[in-house]
């Protein structure tokens, strides 16, 4: 039976909640709040948290997490279109500079492109660049296959390729 | 290309997460716990006192006709006796109301003691009533009955009702390895509580308030055959 105490659960889940919230809600204030209140739900249930097993306990936080962020989106009465992607080769469309070399400004026009993306997309984007999670462990979270998930990282990058290529964010 | 723009979008990504202010959060979620905690513990202690003050109260209401039921019935009995005696029965009978008020069964027998106790036991009887009522009203409202069962148009969620007793061990037996917690979720109509439910390596994981189960749909494969199962289940087990 693993062994855990607020602090180690916090350390270890923060960022996959706080991500998971900020992915639906796209709120830097918002997805703060809905954090605190996962982790103050599972101090309530500490005693039933800290028997789980790992995959478990940080599915129960998803889903909180999830419904709360929803529960807020649904008061929020915010709409955002949830529009399917199209396959595309990313390899060959842009020849895109270092990551050194993009300025402070591209870099919060690329941040407001993947705000931009459809709720699933966002996402998986998230969880994976921001939140460091694989591509595994996000199909377990979310209950999609893993080939699920790595298709839509790829079709998210292939949308702000696009974007790159537009001229949209040039270094 | 492909490497560039993953190492942008990890750079971004690091960037963002170190403006999140982990350490912050922490810390406020450490206060607003305590905060909850003090007022808990203020909520409790508020309620206690009002709970003392109450059982007071009672007492001195009740106190009047116990003393005028216990003359009457000192003076029928004792009406031969000497004096002394009945001062006698009066001081023993004021220290079986006390200890009355203190909750405490006499333990001395006195005359008229079982006019006393008539009293009390009629109220007893008379609380256990009205709280059995109220028990049975709150389980019938809280478990919304077994055959309830809609769908919110807008948001395709299920919600059913089935009663609390023996969920856990019934959804055990339903999906084994199923973790129950309870969820409390705003915006939920009056009855229901709140699940979600989670796919994960062949388990369920559910999040449940008072018996009353809220179904998302959200995650799960199909949140029509888990709801039929669940209602199944729960009115074969009710019956």
């Amino acid at each position: 039976m693993p062994h855990r105490d607020l602090e180690s659960i916090y350390r270890e889940y923060s960022r996959m909640v706080y991500w998971s919230a900020y992915s639906v809600l796209r709120s830097e204030s918002d997805a703060k709040d809905v954090a605190q209140n996962v982790f103050l739900r599972a101090i309530k249930h500490m005693g039933k948290l800290t028997a789980m097993e790992d995959y478990h306990l940080r599915a129960w936080l998803y889903r909180v997490a999830v419904n709360l962020a929803l529960d807020i989106k649904r008061r929020q009465k915010r709409e955002y279109p949830v529009d399917e992607l199209p396959e595309q080769e990313t390899s060959t469309v842009y020849d895109m500079p270092e990551p050194s070399l993009i300025g402070a400004e591209q870099r919060r026009i690329v941040r407001e492109a993947i705000d931009r993306l459809p709720d699933i997309y966002r996402e998986a984007v998230m969880l994976h660049y921001y939140s460091g999670m694989n591509c595994a462990d996000i199909a377990a979270l979310t209950g999609a296959a893993e080939g699920t998930i790595k298709s839509r990282i790829s079709r998210a990058r292939a949308r702000l390729c696009e974007l790159l290529k537009e001229g949209e964010i040039n270094g | 290309m492909a490497d560039n723009l993953d190492k942008l979008l990890y750079s971004i990504g690091e960037g963002a997460d170190a403006n999140v202010g982990y350490d912050e959060m922490y810390q406020a979620i450490l206060a607003e716990s305590a905060r909850k905690r003090s007022a808990g513990h203020r909520a409790a202690k508020y309620l206690s006192m009002a709970a003392v003050c109450v059982i007071l109260l009672g007492t001195a209401a009740m106190l009047p006709g116990y003393l005028t039921k216990g003359q009457s019935s000192q003076s029928a009995l004792t009406s031969d006796a000497a004096a002394p005696a009945d001062e006698c029965a009066i001081v023993e009978e004021e220290a079986a109301v006390e200890s009355y008020a203190m909750e405490d069964a006499p333990t001395e027998t006195t005359a008229g003691e079982g006019g006393r106790e008539a009293a009390p036991l009629e109220e007893a009887e008379s609380e256990s009533l009205l709280f059995d009522d109220a028990a049975s009203e709150d389980t019938a409202q809280n478990s919304g009955g077994t055959d309830q069962c809609c769908i919110d148009a807008d948001t395709g969620e299920y919600l059913i009702g089935i009663p609390d007793e023996g969920l856990e061990q019934r959804l055990e037996a339903i999906c084994p390895g199923v973790t129950i917690l309870p969820f409390e979720k705003s915006g939920i109509p009056e009855g229901y509580a709140a699940i979600s439910v989670s796919r994960c390596e062949n388990t369920a994981l559910w999040n449940t308030g008072s018996g009353v189960l809220y179904i998302e749909a959200g995650s799960v494969g199909s949140a029509e055959d888990f709801a039929f199962i669940l209602r199944s289940a729960c009115t074969a087990a009710a019956e």
